[in-house]
């Protein structure tokens, strides 16, 4: 083989290699993890609707609802990683103040509210 | 079935990036040169690059012009026409008995082909390590071009650079209608909505950066074919080529206008520093070979400059001017020759052919934007703000690097000592070293306003040629036998070239780690993406969203979620930009997200229809949380969202 083959060849397997490994990484990097959302579904209803989208390891949640500083419901899920789950509770609320729902798994809590 | 999609996208994307990138450009070449050897094939690669380039970009110009969708079946058809009409030219096109230029100039013993692949593997390793932190896009710049690369491929069309801004009217604000914007240009976006109609993939993904890496590469491999060209009668060109390659590969890989350009997404000094020294290389091989198809190419190139990226354009006008005017000055006794060269060039078939090409294409199909608004009078003129007003000598050193400025000195001093019957290369490589110095240090001299920083950036380019020459030249001065000082001892030399050599590797080697903080910032960017995605299915067709951008990380990629104008989501900017009575006439943004509570805040929240906010937890979730006319509807630990009913 000659020196341009070389050369040339050599510059195109290196922009290649370069290119599937940058590529794979932004794969990786692109997948969810380590985090976890908490949002309503239909913020503009009166619908109470919430959902938690897991992407930790963690998939026990516990979730409180509270109607002003009282609490009208309380409630283990498991929810595993990489999946989403809908709780519904526009038929067990009557919402007269603030609506809090808090959530918490094995290491934090997190918080939406309707006022 | 997910490595099956990371298959199924690579072989798209490459296959894409192979026919838009590099087909078109490969057969125009072939058109061009003809039959005759006069390219070696690593310059064939490259060139096929940059002629691509500009050739999709014109021909999206013209398919937009004749209103012809934008879409893949219409892009590869283009393409298609264009590499079969080249093809039947080069088929026309008689054999040259012509000489191989550039066999022997391509001859590079084993050494040197192993030095050369190592030289391009660490220039490119050292890239990778950094832009593994950028990969998934996510930088300010980036999302601003993005944008419209998106916007062009899902309307099909060209769209105007527009966008809708808060109106202040006796006391009331509004939105106002679509209005110019002078910062982009039409061939920063194209080549990007070409290959995301041609692949079908989404600009939200690898590619952009990919492309841009690549550009970035063969910006390497042009600068090493010029450096090449320009000391092909050289008795050591080939050394110095070489080490021009190590001077802008592996050293200094990182800072601006490397890898930072390419992951940052400056777009359009990424591009311009491949097309600039593409269009030197051809001008500067006319000037030497006399062959039109040089001319017609470098002629080509560089009416694809202007439609690429308008500082670029502008410095080399600058740089040419120069150029031609040093170029008359030192070979003044040859002047007369060398008009009637030109003129004989100019006025022959090929280039007349060019010139009314490109008189029809910016007359009829395409003016560039530049011309048609006020970005020409945003870049000349009085100095508009502190970062164009031009660098001190000490931060001109420390954009460029001190040794490299002195080796580029040097190299000008030694050039004009020992090396003067090339003129042509030492006025072009003069011209481009001391314009960019001028223009980054004294641009009130040469009536400019850009930010200097930024100018002084593209200095690396011809200190890396000129650096590459001194050293190579000294070092050899130095070995001579009959060199009086030294002649003693050759130990001492040897000795000095390898401190002088260590010095600039760990220097460039430092350079590089200062550089390669990663940033962490791909689980916040997935954040933001997130919550965009949620927002997007939320918030009706008149509702408005403000978000924030000083804390929120990737928030110049939110609009490409919701692709309803450039300012939508409308923003909280840096604060300094409300203060300076330039940038922002209006504080609803700031009001709205600082202190929704006030009076003016509510006014804005209302008058422009705003019902969502954007921010980040940590810093701004206090102010929301404390009002009662906020809800929070989402949370995903960095970022949370709150409805106003």
């Amino acid at each position: 083989m000659n020196n341009t083959k070389i050369i040339l060849i050599s510059l195109v397997a290196i922009i290649l290699a370069s290119f599937v490994y940058l590529s794979y990484q932004e794969t990786n990097q692109s997948h969810l993890s380590g985090w976890w959302t908490l949002s309503f579904t239909d913020p503009k209803s009166d619908l109470l609707n919430f959902k938690i989208e897991n992407y930790t390891n963690n998939k026990n949640f516990h979730y409180t609802v509270l109607d002003g500083e009282k609490k009208v419901l309380e409630k283990d899920i498991t929810i595993d990683k990489n999946t989403k789950k809908e709780i519904y509770l526009d038929s067990e609320i009557s919402k007269n103040d603030k609506i809090l729902i808090r959530v918490s798994n094995e290491t934090e809590s997190k918080e939406i509210y309707i006022k | 079935m997910q490595i099956l999609n990371f298959i199924f996208g690579q072989l798209s994307f490459y296959v894409s990036l192979i026919l838009v990138l590099f087909v078109p450009g490969y057969f125009f070449a072939l058109a061009i040169f003809g039959k005759k050897k006069l390219l070696h094939p690593l310059e064939k690669l490259v060139f096929s690059l940059v002629l691509s380039i500009i050739l999709v970009d014109f021909l999206m110009l013209f398919l937009d012009r004749v209103k012809i969708p934008l879409n893949r079946l219409s892009l590869v058809l283009g393409i298609g026409i264009i590499s079969l009409a080249s093809y039947v030219v080069y088929s026309y096109k008689k054999p040259s008995g012509a000489e191989k230029t550039g066999e022997k100039l391509f001859n590079f013993s084993k050494n040197q082909t192993y030095l050369l692949v190592l030289l391009f593997f660490l220039a490119v390793f050292a890239r990778v390590l950094y832009l593994e932190n950028y990969i998934l896009p996510g930088t300010t710049d980036l999302g601003h071009h993005m944008y419209w690369a998106k916007t062009f491929a899902e309307k099909g069309t060209l769209a105007n650079y527009e966008k809708k801004d808060i109106l202040v009217e006796n006391g009331t604000y509004s939105m106002s209608e679509p209005e110019n914007i002078s910062d982009f240009i039409i061939g920063e976006h194209l080549v990007f909505t070409a290959i995301t109609l041609v692949s079908g993939m989404d600009v939200i993904s690898y590619f952009p950066v990919l492309v841009l890496f690549l550009i970035n590469i063969f910006s390497l491999l042009g600068l090493f074919l010029l450096t090449l060209r320009i000391f092909e009668d050289h008795p050591r060109g080939k050394t110095i080529a070489i080490l021009t390659l190590f001077f802008i590969g592996p050293l200094f890989a990182i800072a601006p206008p490397q890898a930072k350009f390419v992951g940052g997404g400056v777009i359009g000094n990424v591009f311009g520093n491949l097309l600039m020294p593409a269009a030197f290389y051809f001008y500067f091989r006319f000037l030497r070979d006399n062959q039109k198809s040089f001319l017609l190419s470098a002629l080509f190139i560089s009416m694809g400059l202007f439609y690429t990226h308008h500082l670029t354009g502008l410095i080399f006008l600058m740089t040419m001017s120069l150029f031609v005017l040093s170029y008359s000055v030192f070979n003044f006794k040859n002047l007369f020759s060398e008009v009637r060269r030109w003129k004989k060039a100019l006025f022959s078939k090929p280039i007349l052919s060019f010139l009314f090409f490109a008189f029809v294409f910016v007359f009829l199909i395409h003016t560039p934007s530049y011309l048609t608004n006020r970005a020409v009078s945003s870049v000349v003129g009085e100095v508009a703000k502190v970062e164009h007003g031009g660098l001190t000598l000490g931060q001109f050193r420390v954009t460029v690097g001190e040794l490299r400025i002195g080796l580029g000195l040097a190299a000008i001093f030694l050039f004009s000592l020992f090396y003067r019957k090339n003129v042509a290369a030492l006025t072009l490589l003069g011209s481009w070293f001391f314009i960019l110095f001028l223009a980054s240090t004294k641009p009130t001299w040469l009536h400019l306003s850009i930010p200097s920083g930024r100018l002084a950036n593209y200095e690396t380019y011809p200190l890396s040629i000129l650096s590459a020459f001194a050293f190579v030249e000294v070092f050899s001065l130095l070995r001579q036998k009959n060199t009086i000082i030294f002649s003693h001892s050759r130990k001492l030399i040897f000795g000095a070239f390898v401190v002088i050599l260590l010095y600039l590797t760990f220097e460039g080697m430092n350079d590089n780690y200062q550089n390669m903080l990663p940033s962490g910032t791909p689980q916040k960017t997935n954040q933001t993406f997130h919550a965009s995605l949620y927002l997007e299915n939320k918030v009706s067709p008149n509702e408005m969203v403000v978000k924030d951008h000083i804390y929120l990380a990737s928030d110049s990629w939110i609009k490409l979620f919701f692709m309803r104008d450039y300012n939508f989501p409308i923003y909280r900017a840096n604060l300094e930009r409300y203060e300076n009575g330039i940038d922002r006439q209006e504080k609803c943004t700031l009001w709205m997200v600082s202190s929704p509570g006030t009076d003016g805040a509510k006014k804005c929240f209302s008058e422009l229809n705003v019902h969502y906010v954007m921010v980040n937890e940590k810093f701004d979730s206090l102010q929301f949380a404390k009002d009662e006319s906020f809800s929070r509807i989402y949370t995903n630990g960095e970022i949370g969202i709150y409805y106003r009913k």
